[in-house]
């Protein structure tokens, strides 16, 4: 003889429907506290997903030097150190041990006039040789690499040639021309060959890149130096100790950055992040459990005497105990479900919000932070859920067990006496 | 273990003291006595002579503070908390002058609670449930909550609810306090059938002359003591009602 686990749910959903709207409102609790880290987590986790795929695009011995400290100022470029990179310096760092080449390039930011409609795009300069080397798994599309020489000739990104904007049409042909406003002056480039679709790579979007000769650049913007070097050392390894090298030697006149580095530095910034939202989200949760608690402490003092009768029936210690906790055990079941739904839908939403927040602007050069842009997808991992749906169930449980236990221990005859 | 000679329920100088801050309070002062298989007794008395203590102890709810109860043999000091609980289930039906129904149930509901306890699947229990019902003249109010069926319809529930596990023993706290005397007069009528036709022993604390009248023995309680016993004649002319 022993009282049936289903029998025992079916108990405890006909108590909760009896009191539909203190339950529905201590479900809701469970719910807030439930979908709130849910969100937190998927969307910040999606963040560094996000994050860490772009900087995985560049090589894992590739370091970027830029003239400036830290991350420049919204619209700022570079920093605002006056010292500036050139042929001596890629000569410089070339020697130092560890080295294996040195690829100064150029990059500003110019508007595409395509059809009457401008969109911004990034002008690099840059040793079109290298581009497959610089950037893991980037292809010729259609067409040719030109003549280093040619201050006219261009090879576009994917995007450029199919804009988004114009559903999948190719707008912009090999030997075609495509015109771009630098700075008030117009520029005209022959393209000559059309990159396959590659995506952002630290915090440039390849896609939306014209690439020219580093000559050419040199030519066309006046100027011999440089907006940046890539540094490709001999092995992974080495880029730790050759980003010591450089930043003891140029002290803060440049920055230096290693995918590594950066991914460290950022990933430490998303975990301190995700650790501040998702307490968020647990004290939401615990505020919900301190819910249950009360609400099932006047649920057991409304229901003294039916407590008794139920001990005068024969019903055991245990089986009232679990009679109350099922009810509890329910309330986190639908709390979760629904918390774990709305969760998922407010990750998206959240998801929005967080690339935001992300440094902008500045020049659309490879190794700034901004323009490139971070689109984040909300990461949902099947332990996330599992752990989204049990969660609740856990803490509305312990929430329930002193409550439940206060009324399984109840003496029967003061039960069946209350009023 | 029950043996079949051994009485229903017997007491031997058991007694219950209740204690409030310092101040003790004896409910029961030594009462002894036996109850027979099949037998149908009330017991009567003043208010706080002990009726109701006496009750919950003979109905495994309350412990004695000295003394001995023994239902069917067992002795009850002997269980613990979970076996009493059992003996309560298999055993024992209680019948409350409030009803004592879950409000929230409905009819067939409350007469399926000691079943459930018992781990009996739903199609078993709601067709015995019903059957309970019929015996006690309800089944079409099977589906009716507790509030919306009049006292003595509720009370017939309490006494299906008492009755469905067939226990040997049922006890009745002022089963007819809260009815009127029509309905006091019915619930007797299924009481006395019951207790013929299945021998069901039952212990009916009252103060109602209409139901000890009935009865095969009347007990009278005073301060904590047994006043008097007193043998009756059988009154058949109930059953006929």
């Amino acid at each position: 003889m022993r009282m049936q686990v289903s029998d025992m749910f079916k108990l405890a959903f006909k108590a909760l429907k009896d009191r539909k709207l203190r339950s529905l409102l201590t479900i809701l609790g469970i719910m807030i506290g439930s979908a709130m880290i849910l969100a937190l987590i998927a969307s910040s986790s999606g963040l560094s997903a996000g994050v860490q795929a772009q900087i995985e695009k560049m090589g894992a011995n590739t370091l970027t030097v830029s003239s400036g400290r830290s991350f420049g100022p919204p619209g700022g470029g570079g920093g605002q150190s006056t010292f500036q990179l050139s042929q001596d310096d890629v000569n410089t760092i070339k020697s130092f041990q560890g080295v294996s080449d040195v690829i100064p390039y150029y990059s500003r930011g110019v508007t595409i006039v395509l059809g009457g409609t401008s969109t911004p795009a990034t002008l690099n300069g840059v040793d079109l040789n290298v581009l497959s080397k610089l950037y893991k798994g980037l292809s010729l599309y259609d067409g040719a690499l030109p003549d280093p020489y040619d201050p006219s000739a261009a090879v576009v990104g994917y995007g450029i040639a199919f804009p988004s904007e114009a559903n999948g049409s190719q707008l912009t042909n090999v030997n075609g021309m495509i015109s771009v406003t630098l700075q008030n002056s117009k520029l005209a480039f022959l393209v000559r060959g059309i990159l396959s679709e590659f995506g952002s790579a630290m915090f440039s979007n390849i896609d939306d890149t014209i690439f020219i000769s580093l000559q050419a650049a040199q030519i066309l913007l006046k100027t011999s130096y440089f907006t940046g070097l890539y540094v490709i050392t001999d092995t992974p390894d080495d880029v730790a100790v050759v980003q010591q090298n450089i930043e003891s030697y140029y002290g803060t006149d440049v920055r230096a950055m290693s995918a590594s580095s950066m991914l460290s530095s950022i990933q430490s910034i998303q975990s301190q992040m995700t650790l501040y939202l998702a307490s968020i989200g647990g004290v939401s949760l615990f505020v919900a459990a301190v819910g249950i608690v009360n609400t099932m402490f006047v649920s057991v003092m409304e229901r003294t005497r039916e407590i008794g009768i139920l001990k005068a029936l024969g019903y055991r210690r245990k089986e009232i105990m679990g009679m109350f906790l099922s009810e509890a055990a329910l309330t986190g079941v639908i709390g979760g479900i629904l918390g774990t739904l709305f969760g998922y839908a407010l990750a998206y939403i959240m998801g929005g919000a967080f690339s935001f927040s992300l440094p902008g602007g500045g020049s659309r050069g490879p190794g700034s932070f901004g323009g490139g842009g971070v689109t984040s997808s909300p990461v949902f991992t099947p332990e996330l859920i599992v752990f989204s749906l049990l969660f609740p169930i856990g803490v509305a449980v312990l929430a329930g067990l002193y409550p439940a236990w206060r009324a399984a221990r109840m003496n029967a005859v003061v039960a069946l006496k209350y009023e | 273990m029950a043996t079949r000679s051994a009485p229903a329920v017997q007491t031997i100088e058991v007694t219950k003291v209740y204690r409030a801050g310092h101040v003790d309070y004896p409910a029961l002062r030594g009462v002894s006595l036996k109850i027979g298989k099949g037998e149908l007794v009330s017991i009567m008395g003043p208010s706080g002579s002990g009726k109701s203590t006496l009750l919950n102890i003979i109905g495994a709810l309350d412990p004695p503070t000295s003394g001995r109860v023994i239902i069917d043999g067992i002795d009850l000091r002997k269980l613990n908390e979970d076996k009493l609980a059992l003996l309560r289930n298999l055993r024992v039906g209680f019948i409350y002058q409030t009803f004592n129904l879950i409000q929230r149930l409905t009819a067939i509901e409350n007469v399926e609670m000691p079943l459930i306890a018992r781990g009996i699947p739903e199609k078993t229990r709601k067709s015995r449930s019903l059957k309970m019902l019929s015996a006690v003249g309800l089944e079409r109010h099977a589906n009716k909550r507790p509030t919306e069926l009049s006292g003595g319809e509720q009370q017939r529930v309490a006494i299906a609810r008492a009755l469905v596990t067939q226990p040997a023993l049922v006890l009745g706290d002022e089963l007819t306090g809260n009815v009127d005397s029509k309905t006091t007069r019915e619930l007797i009528s299924h009481i006395v059938r019951i207790n013929k036709a299945l021998g069901t022993t039952f212990v009916l604390v009252t103060h109602n002359p209409d139901v000890s009248n009935m009865t095969h023995r009347v007990i009278t309680l005073k301060d904590g003591l047994i006043e008097k016993e007193q043998y009756l004649q059988r009154i058949d002319s109930y059953t006929g009602l």
